[in-house]
């Protein structure tokens, strides 16, 4: 924790901390292990929501 | 609506045209980008569904899409507001590329990575920089509801970092270098456009203070991030001791 300023510490609870924590407790009520393996391909069911969307490498808010 | 919020609002009657002006474009285009991520929400919310993503993690997703349109729309309402004509803005429709033949949760995993745990948690920071350089109660309060809404989104994706397993960290470890760099040359480029001097006042504090937010994050809560839920820092620590 020595690297963050007091500024982030707030932060870095609310997103980091809270988040892993939700995951962590979605992961229990959901089940031992994930339905889909780590090697399954991808297939033709999704390529987003927005499949006729321009393809980019990256999106920020700004 | 924002755009009563703020009309009577002494901060702006009290802008110089000029300025007025700039803030407007700059709103304008920040609804632009909120759209857009408001896309790409949603291509992660699919793609979680399809990994076998718990439903509480898709639901998030879902609320992040329909949160950043909301955000599109107080930006153009601030646009508005900055005396922007209110023309409709043409539709943006995009979506990540995909990599190199992923797998199902391989790639949901590198797109809430790359979306959620690093850009979002960046925006958190930036939000909150802006936030702190707000004059008007109505204009900062309006920032204060999109941090919030930060801190949401960027929430999915740590969360859903901490569902994966111990072999799927690992496998995403080596990709972090590259989606920060993609995200830090983003935010920078972005920064790089506005005024050097920031808009006293109105939520744009100069470049460097917000360039500082952005390191600042990557540094203080994405790196120390992936330590939290277990991914292997190492290859974007030895990136990141490069960009400084």
């Amino acid at each position: 924790m020595s690297e963050r300023r007091p500024i982030h510490d707030k932060l870095f609870r609310a997103v980091v901390v809270m988040g892993a924590a939700l995951g962590a407790a979605a992961c229990f009520e959901h089940g031992k292990s994930p339905p889909q393996p780590l090697d399954a391909k991808l297939g033709p069911v999704d390529i987003g929501s927005h499949p006729d969307g321009a393809p980019v490498d990256v999106i920020v808010i700004l | 609506m924002t755009e009563r919020r703020l009309a009577d609002d002494p901060s702006i009657a009290g802008l110089a045209p000029a300025d007025r002006d700039v803030l407007a474009a700059i709103w304008r285009q920040r609804a632009h980008s909120e759209s857009a991520v408001g896309n790409v929400f949603g291509q992660v919310a699919g793609e979680l569904a399809a990994s076998g993503a718990p439903d509480e993690l898709v639901t998030l997703a879902r609320g992040a899409e329909a949160d950043e349109a909301r955000h599109a729309a107080v930006c153009e309402e601030l646009a508005i507001a900055y005396g922007h004509d209110g023309t409709p803005r043409p539709e943006r429709r995009v979506r990540l590329r995909d990599y190199d033949q992923p797998t199902v949760r391989l790639r949901a995993a590198l797109h809430a990575i790359h979306v959620c745990c690093i850009s979002e948690t960046i925006a958190t920071a930036f939000v909150e920089a802006c936030m702190n350089a707000c004059e008007s109660p109505a204009l900062r309060e309006i920032h204060r509801e999109h941090l919030g809404d930060e801190v949401q989104h960027a929430r999915v994706g740590w969360a859903y970092v901490a569902t994966l397993s111990a072999d799927e960290r690992t496998a995403v470890a080596p990709e972090l270098p590259r989606l920060l760099q993609l995200q830090l040359d983003a935010w920078t480029t972005r920064i790089g456009e506005l005024p050097l001097a920031g808009i006293a006042g109105h939520g744009y504090p100069p470049r460097a203070e917000l360039v500082d937010a952005v390191h600042g994050a990557i540094r203080e809560l994405v790196l120390p991030g992936f330590d939290h839920v277990g991914v292997d820092s190492a290859a974007a620590r030895a990136w990141y001791a490069t960009q400084v």
